[in-house]
């Protein structure tokens, strides 16, 4: 599955949901898969203009991405965990290019406010930023 | 050390002594009338809010799952709790889907919090003379539904 598959499809089952079961489904989802959340809560990692704090790693592994994701509340990781599964396997090509909107898309309005948009708007473009210059790189 | 808030005894006597107050004097001054109406007036608000007070702690202490960290009943109507495991912004966030609003995180008191071991900060339920027992329900009967999530 593409990047944008992997969007469409989170999308698409969270857009089934209530407002209370959409965050119940990222609190889940923040525990459920470890393989996207195993960053090291250090200093190198913060990501620094998120209300809550948020650790994020994007690396190459054979030409493909890795992300990993972690942060202390359950929802902000939830969200962010959903962005590691997107970017994770895509090659830094077509991350660096893809049309990211899920959270524009997604009715979440509470863990969305203006501030928490702005942080996820700028986790966005910073993950871009990296994966077109690990592109650059090859 | 004077007394800072005066409780549920201490309201509804000064209420009682105030009300005694005006019924006593019909012939006092305007400025003495005004001085014990606001008293009489201040000291209804302030047992209502300690009753709603007393009433949103045993509700609270009666949550499964719900901790209290002061341990003891606040003075004012502002009472901190976690719901491990999960975080108060989860707790905040869970509230407001169901209509309750409070506040969560470190309250701008970090260092004090840090002290008490609480630097994952709290969740923080704040009265008014607008809410009354219902809202206290509503709360507990939100937080109910957010300890039986199953993560």
């Amino acid at each position: 599955m593409t990047l944008l598959e992997r969007q469409e499809q989170y999308v698409n089952t969270l857009g089934e949901l209530d407002s209370f079961d959409q965050y119940t489904y990222l609190m889940g989802l923040a525990m459920k898969r470890p393989e996207l959340s195993g960053v090291p809560r250090e200093e190198e990692y913060r990501f620094l203009g998120c209300q809550s704090n948020l650790w994020v790693s994007l690396e190459e592994e054979e030409g493909l991405l890795r992300m990993r994701a972690d942060s202390d509340t359950l929802i902000v990781k939830g969200m962010a965990v959903m962005l590691a599964d997107m970017f994770t396997g895509a090659a830094p090509q077509e991350a660096a290019q893809a049309h990211i909107d899920l959270f524009q898309r997604l009715d979440l309005e509470v863990a969305l406010t203006s501030v928490r948009r702005n942080g996820f708007t700028e986790l966005i473009r910073f993950l871009q930023n990296r994966a077109a210059a690990l592109a650059e790189y090859n | 050390m004077g007394e800072v808030l005066p409780d549920v005894k201490g309201c509804a006597e000064k209420a009682a002594r105030e009300l005694d107050w005006l019924k006593a004097n019909p012939q006092a001054s305007r400025e003495e009338w005004a001085s014990h109406i606001r008293g009489y007036v201040l000291a209804k608000f302030l047992l209502e809010e300690e009753k709603l007070r007393d009433y949103l702690w045993e509700e609270l202490s009666r949550v499964p799952g719900v901790e209290l960290p002061l341990g003891v009943k606040p003075r004012a109507g502002i009472v901190s709790f976690l719901l491990p495991p999960f975080y108060p912004y989860d707790v905040a966030v869970l509230l407001d889907q169901q209509g309750v609003a409070v506040r969560s995180g470190t309250h701008c008191a970090q260092p004090l919090l840090d002290s008490m071991g609480l630097s994952q900060g709290t969740v923080r339920v704040s009265l008014g003379l607008y809410n009354n027992a219902q809202d206290v329900d509503r709360l507990c009967a939100g937080l109910r539904r957010i300890a039986a999530i199953k993560l």
